[in-house]
């Protein structure tokens, strides 16, 4: 494989995960990929050294916005061929994410552009149904609190730490589909300061992290 | 008949509190917890009540010591207020949908409703009584608002409780505060600028500074000022010679008018327990007492503190600590005694050990600072802000070390931030009260004691003995002449006694630097180490002094290899 096709696929790979609302570890990933942490050390090194993503420690790693696109971009290119390839060719659901991970590299923009066009604009992939970007479009990732900059605003979706947690959240004002501000995010670690309502709160970073936002 | 107030931290609970019951409150310990809660007395229905301000809590699920406290009180209550801030209505309705569960007879103070207007926010307090099936009213407990009338409406019968799970409750409060509330969106104004700050990194910082220069400036400006001014003339033109001359002849001279009178004529020197141990705890220490305490109330009442926490808590986590940790470390560069009473607002055993221990080890207190700066000003700022340095490096790294060692939890902070508001006098200075009384009932004796326990060990030569054998050994291992050891040896009794002894002595610059460092790590003071004691217990405060022994040596002979 060449290198810049399995950047693609890890940057696919953690998109992936993260639009399931996982952690991208480097198990999470080597996993999907079915590879060896090692190799996927190795390669996040390399998507750091690029800037596609940053590392938050124990918690894996996250895109920043160039690597988001960029791998918006190819989810894009698999999510249309696994369409074309089943409605046009009629090749088998359990087939078709194989044959699209092959042939996703070498779709130019421009070809995925008019696939979109030919297969009328669908909206979701055929295997699993996940929603197929539209071109240059980001979709809202879910995003947790703890990795949200200054000035962001989102509305709160889920808790990951159990009903304690939750509870605790709630009563402190921090509910599911409340809508906060992200007021400051002290550096190296620190904890963030959101706005719910009219309280401010102040969070440790642990505990944000398990706040899961939609922006 | 016992009425407890209830309600989330930061929403006017200690202000309607003091409305209530005037001066005339007793605050404690809650019987086996580091729990503080005040009680007091009020008039209910022309016949004389006990009210409890229960410590402010979220909720009474028995997380945290708060709600554990918080509720047993309300067990033991014969009635409730449930004091609810307006202008966070939804958060607040939890605990008392948890309060309505208990059965007591219920009454809900509404309160500041007027800043809650300001914000745009209007509820319908009749409705809301309505829904809720208890009598709500409308409450500024600072300016006294519709604190008759909350009397007038206190109960006697509670309403049977409906038990409702966790999400059903949820679902009435989202309910009931789309029924009584209309909220007209606010513009972000100046305030919310301002507000938002103070807690981002940049800005925040240079505003703490700004702040934290301006109340220690307050604090030591004050103090010295009441101490040289007021007392130092009541006590040198009045009762130290009414001391010498007219009550000391009465003794036979011998140990025992020495212990009462002091050793010589001088304050502090001469250790007599009606002499230097009525001086030192009256004159030298408490005015700074007082004056931290004001300036800690108002702090606390102006919304500020939990600011300064948050900006403080990335380096304290790793500490072992979290942000509210600064506040005692705050008021321990004035004093210790307040400083290590407060560890007690943190959560764990470990992280109250090590806020404790990083505490007595190297925050100088206001008498070690004035040794450092009085002594070294003179030989350059350097040498300051190398001591200073010094002790800032030795915080982090000693604090690192014990995140490693102390076993425990170590909590992440989570923290409501309120908005700023103007400190209520009352409050602050019921708050201020209460504090310094403790201070004197609980530190002020063992100074006393301490000051008659070093007099005799003079009395006894036990003193010159101690300081002959562990003068040069001490003397080898860090580099500084003899006697300075000495003084460093009997600086526990006070630090600025032992900055008496050093400056005859002569030192390099950089002797002298150690010294001071070695000042602040080696002993607290006896005041100190007895609060200590209280706190942490007998086997925490063998502990410490491992730690400190360690910490004194270690730091003694580095110093000594790298710059003596």
């Amino acid at each position: 494989m060449m290198e810049g096709e399995n950047q693609e696929e890890y940057l696919e790979a953690i998109y992936g995960l993260k639009e399931d609302g996982r952690e991208a570890t480097t198990n999470e990933i080597a996993e999907a990929l079915g590879v060896k942490a090692a190799s996927v050390t190795e390669m996040l090194k390399k998507l750091h050294t690029e800037g596609l993503i940053r590392h938050r420690p124990y918690y894996g790693v996250e895109l920043t916005e160039r690597g988001l696109r960029t791998a918006a971009g190819v989810k894009r290119k698999h999510r249309l061929l696994e369409r074309f390839l089943y409605d046009k060719l009629g090749i088998r659901k359990s087939e078709v994410h194989r044959q699209a991970c092959a042939l996703e590299h070498g779709l130019s923009d421009k070809a995925a552009d008019a696939l979109e066009r030919l297969l009328r604009f669908p909206k979701r992939c055929p295997d699993d149904g996940k929603p197929i970007p539209k071109a240059g479009e980001v979709l809202p990732l879910r995003r947790h609190l703890g990795e949200l900059k200054a000035g962001d605003t989102g509305k709160v979706e889920a808790f990951d730490g159990g009903d304690e947690f939750r509870g605790k959240m709630r009563s402190m004002g921090i509910s599911e589909g409340k809508r906060i501000r992200v007021v400051a995010v002290e550096p190296f670690g620190g904890p963030v300061v959101v706005k719910a309502g009219n309280t401010r709160v102040t969070i440790g970073r642990g505990m944000a992290s398990k706040i899961r936002v939609v922006l | 008949m016992r009425v407890v107030l209830v309600g989330n931290p930061n929403v006017g609970k200690s202000s309607l509190f003091s409305r209530l019951t005037g001066t005339r409150v007793l605050c404690s310990n809650y019987p086996g917890t580091t729990v503080d809660y005040c009680s007091g007395k009020f008039r209910l229905h022309g016949a004389e009540a006990e009210l409890v301000d229960a410590p402010g809590t979220y909720s009474l699920e028995s997380k945290s010591p708060a709600e554990v406290v918080a509720s047993r009180m309300v067990d033991s209550a014969d009635a409730v207020v449930n004091v609810v801030d307006a202008s966070n209505l939804e958060r607040n309705l939890y605990l008392t949908m948890q309060l309505l569960e208990s059965g007591k007879p219920l009454v809900v103070a509404l309160n500041m409703s007027d800043e809650a207007g300001k914000l745009g926010v209007k509820i319908d307090a009749r409705k809301l009584g309505k829904i809720l099936g208890v009598p709500v009213v409308e409450t500024v407990a600072i300016s006294g608002e519709g604190v008759l009338e909350l009397v007038e409406r206190m109960p006697d019968e509670g309403n049977v409780p409906k038990l409702l799970t966790e999400d059903d409750k949820w679902a009435r409060i989202g309910y009931i505060v789309a029924n009584v509330q209309t909220h007209r969106e606010s513009r972000r104004g100046l305030v919310e600028a301002v507000e938002d700050a103070t807690v981002r990194p940049l800005t925040g910082l240079v505003i703490a500074a700004v702040v934290l220069y301006a109340v220690f400036s307050i604090i030591i400006y004050c103090g010295n000022f009441i101490t040289e001014k007021v007392f130092d003339p009541l006590f040198n033109t009045y009762w130290m010679p009414f001391a010498k001359e007219r009550l000391r002849p009465i003794l036979p001279p011998g140990v025992l008018a020495n212990l009462l009178f002091g050793r010589n004529a001088d304050l502090v020197d001469g250790l007599g327990i009606l002499t230097t141990g009525v001086y030192v705890p009256v004159a030298m220490i408490l005015p700074f007492v007082i004056l931290f305490y004001l300036m800690l109330a108002v702090l606390e009442d102006s919304g500020y503190l939990p600011r300064l926490a948050t900006l403080s808590d990335n380096l304290m986590h790793k500490l072992g600590l979290h942000g509210l940790a600064i506040v005692p470390t705050v008021l321990g560069l004035g004093c210790r005694v307040p400083g290590i009473l407060a560890t007690r607002m943190l959560e764990t055993r470990k992280q109250r050990f090590i806020a404790a221990s990083l505490l007595a080890l190297c925050v100088p207190c206001l008498a070690q600072n004035a040794v450092i700066i009085g002594l070294l000003a003179r030989q350059g700022i350097y040498y300051v802000a190398l001591v200073y340095g010094i002790l800032a490096l030795l915080y982090v790294v000693a604090g690192v070390i014990l995140n490693r060692v102390v076993g425990g939890e170590s909590p992440e902070i989570l923290m409501e931030i309120p908005p700023y508001r103007m400190p209520d006098l009352r409050s602050v200075l019921t708050k201020t009260w209460v504090r310094v009384r403790y201070f004197i009932t609980e530190a002020v004796p063992y100074i006393i004691l301490g000051v008659a326990s070093v007099n005799l060990l003079y009395a006894l030569g036990i003193m010159d003995t101690f300081t002959a054998e562990f003068g040069p050994p001490m003397s080898a291992l860090f580099g500084l002449p003899q006697e300075a050891v000495v003084a460093l040896l009997l600086g526990f009794l006070r630090k600025d006694f032992a900055a008496g002894m050093l400056a005859p002595i002569k030192m390099t610059a950089m002797q002298l630097t150690v010294a001071s460092v070695l000042l602040v790590v080696y002993a607290p003071c006896l005041a100190t180490l007895t609060v200590l004691y209280n706190e942490l217990g007998f086997w925490d405060f063998i502990r410490f002094l491992a730690i400190m022994a360690l910490a004194t040596v270690v730091t003694g002979v580095t110093l000594n290899a790298l710059f003596l």
